[in-house]
């Protein structure tokens, strides 16, 4: 009886203390909650939500990796080309702000004398390149690959194209002309016809890399304005230039290039083809519309394989066919001509 | 009576195991080191899908790093340069493995940070967390993509592939 009495009593004790351990611990948790939901970035998640999210990811990439290691999508960033092209981007206050502290330590850089990409040995006074018809004034811009780092270097290429503007003569002058499309036009003819068998593996290098950061000139707003009206010109930039890189896979030499099999590029003319499926977007939606799915669903093995790559811009071009009004008057360039 | 008083002892030491297991599970699920350093990280499964990347062989990689080092005089090895952060794809070319941020060593930076980060550390695991915290001394990005801790996966060593649990 005493016992039994004694037992009674202590569970008496311990079930309170118990309770309160409990709550003391869904407490905490929630405090760690709302703590994530304190900024202001993540206002309106919680954690619930964010688990959800990445349980959204789990399901994406367990479809994904049920098929071996399917894991590279060579139009992943279409989509945001595509919003970067039709929207205009508005920037938190926060990233605004940001961005503008940058800006004003590049103006004291430059104020006290700071250079970049060492062009005080090689840039030009800025009389020289107002003084350039806008082709050539492009030409001499995309002469050295500073461009195409200077976009791909930052989260936003904007910062790189601030960059450009402030440090560079030429760039500052070519972003400022009211031709400048007539320039980046020409640069497209100017960089593809680099993709020959006569070059080397370094030409091939640059010119590819330049090419592919020309995508960023989409969501460039000065770029943007001069491409709005003119489209259908630059999609069939773009189909000529993916057609260069078609045949250039076809004919290269990897021997001669030194690279063990592989042409010099990958990405590359992915990022075209991507330019290419956006401005088919604007020019023939109904298109786009019935050749996106198949053309984003495709797949690739993390390690790089150059015949799925053929065959990625032979599905683009073989979509395409047709899409690009100004094909049929011109002189079609296989690539060939050029070499 | 004491048949009643006996029933209830026994409930209550029911009670009393069953609130004991729970809280043993609890804090095996959460463990209070998470608590202290207020960073529940974890190594995620996370979407793999990822973009196409440059090209990877040495010769390409080699070509394009003797252009950066061109471009950017006096870089090191070591020097990072931009902020660029890169969808999951660490093979990454030569000279953005090689680069610099900006402003000097960000890595307190990631205070002040609640999305969603990232970190792809050198065994191959993804760490994911919202507490920036988790990442404090160690090099990690916030935002949807990753930033590859990769200068382990220079010139087109692969990154796992393995599927990532998820605790």
């Amino acid at each position: 009886m005493n016992t039994q009495k004694i037992l009674l009593t202590t569970s008496l004790i311990i079930l309170p203390i118990l309770l309160c351990v409990i709550f003391a611990h869904s407490f905490v948790r929630k405090e760690i909650v709302n703590d994530i939901s304190l900024n202001p970035e993540t206002k309106s998640t919680n954690l619930a939500e964010l688990v959800k999210e990445d349980s959204n990811e789990i399901s994406k990439s367990s479809a994904i990796q049920s098929n071996s290691n399917q894991t590279i999508s060579p139009t992943l960033e279409l989509d945001d080309l595509i919003t970067s092209f039709e929207e205009e981007i508005v920037e938190e206050s926060e990233e605004q702000l940001n961005f503008t502290i940058e800006l004003m330590k590049l103006e004291n850089y430059k104020k006290s004398g700071g250079t970049m990409w060492a062009s005080e040995k090689w840039m030009k006074d800025l009389d020289y390149y107002k003084s350039l018809k806008t082709t050539e004034l492009a030409e001499e811009c995309f002469s050295r690959p500073i461009y195409s780092f200077e976009v791909t270097i930052f989260d936003k290429p904007r910062l790189g194209f601030e960059r450009l503007k402030m440090f560079h003569n030429g760039f500052q002058v070519l972003f400022q002309r009211n031709d400048m499309w007539k320039g980046i036009l020409h640069t497209y003819e100017n960089l593809s016809s680099k993709l020959n068998l006569e070059s080397n593996l370094s030409t091939i290098v640059r010119a590819s890399g330049s090419l592919h950061a020309l995508r960023a000139l989409y969501g460039f707003q000065e770029f943007k304005e001069q491409v709005k009206g003119r489209e259908e010109i630059f999609l069939s930039a773009n189909i000529r230039v993916l057609k260069k890189f078609a045949w250039y896979l076809e004919n290269y030499d990897p021997k001669k290039l030194g690279t063990d099999g592989s042409p010099g590029f990958f990405c590359e003319p992915c990022s075209v083809a991507q330019v290419a499926l956006m401005l088919t977007k604007q020019v023939d939606p109904q298109r786009y519309n019935s050749i996106e799915s198949e053309i984003k669903s495709v797949r690739w093995p993390e390690e790089q394989n150059v015949q799925d790559l053929k065959e990625f811009i032979k599905l683009v071009l073989d979509d395409l066919e047709g899409v690009d009004p100004i094909e049929g008057s011109e002189t079609r360039d296989n690539g060939a001509d050029n070499n | 009576m004491n048949a009643r008083k006996i029933f209830i002892t026994r409930m209550l030491q029911m009670l009393i195991f069953v609130c004991g297991v729970s809280c043993v599970a609890k804090a095996a699920t959460y463990s209070w080191g998470d608590y202290n350093t207020n960073c529940n990280c974890k190594t995620a499964i996370v979407g793999t899908l990822t973009s196409a990347d440059y090209d990877q062989s040495q010769a390409a990689q080699d070509a394009a790093w003797e252009d950066f080092k061109a471009a950017y005089e006096g870089l090191v090895d070591s020097d990072r340069l931009g902020n660029r952060t890169y969808i999951y794809n660490c093979h990454a070319l030569a000279y953005t493995v090689f680069c610099k941020w900006l402003n000097g060593d960000q890595r307190t930076q990631f205070h002040g940070y609640s999305s969603w980060c990232w970190e792809a550390v050198s065994n191959g695991e993804i760490k994911s967390s919202n507490y920036h915290s988790c990442f404090v001394n160690n090099w990690g990005k916030c935002g949807p993509q990753f930033y590859c801790k990769n200068n382990q996966y220079v010139y087109g060593a692969s990154m796992p592939t393995q599927q990532y649990i998820r605790h």
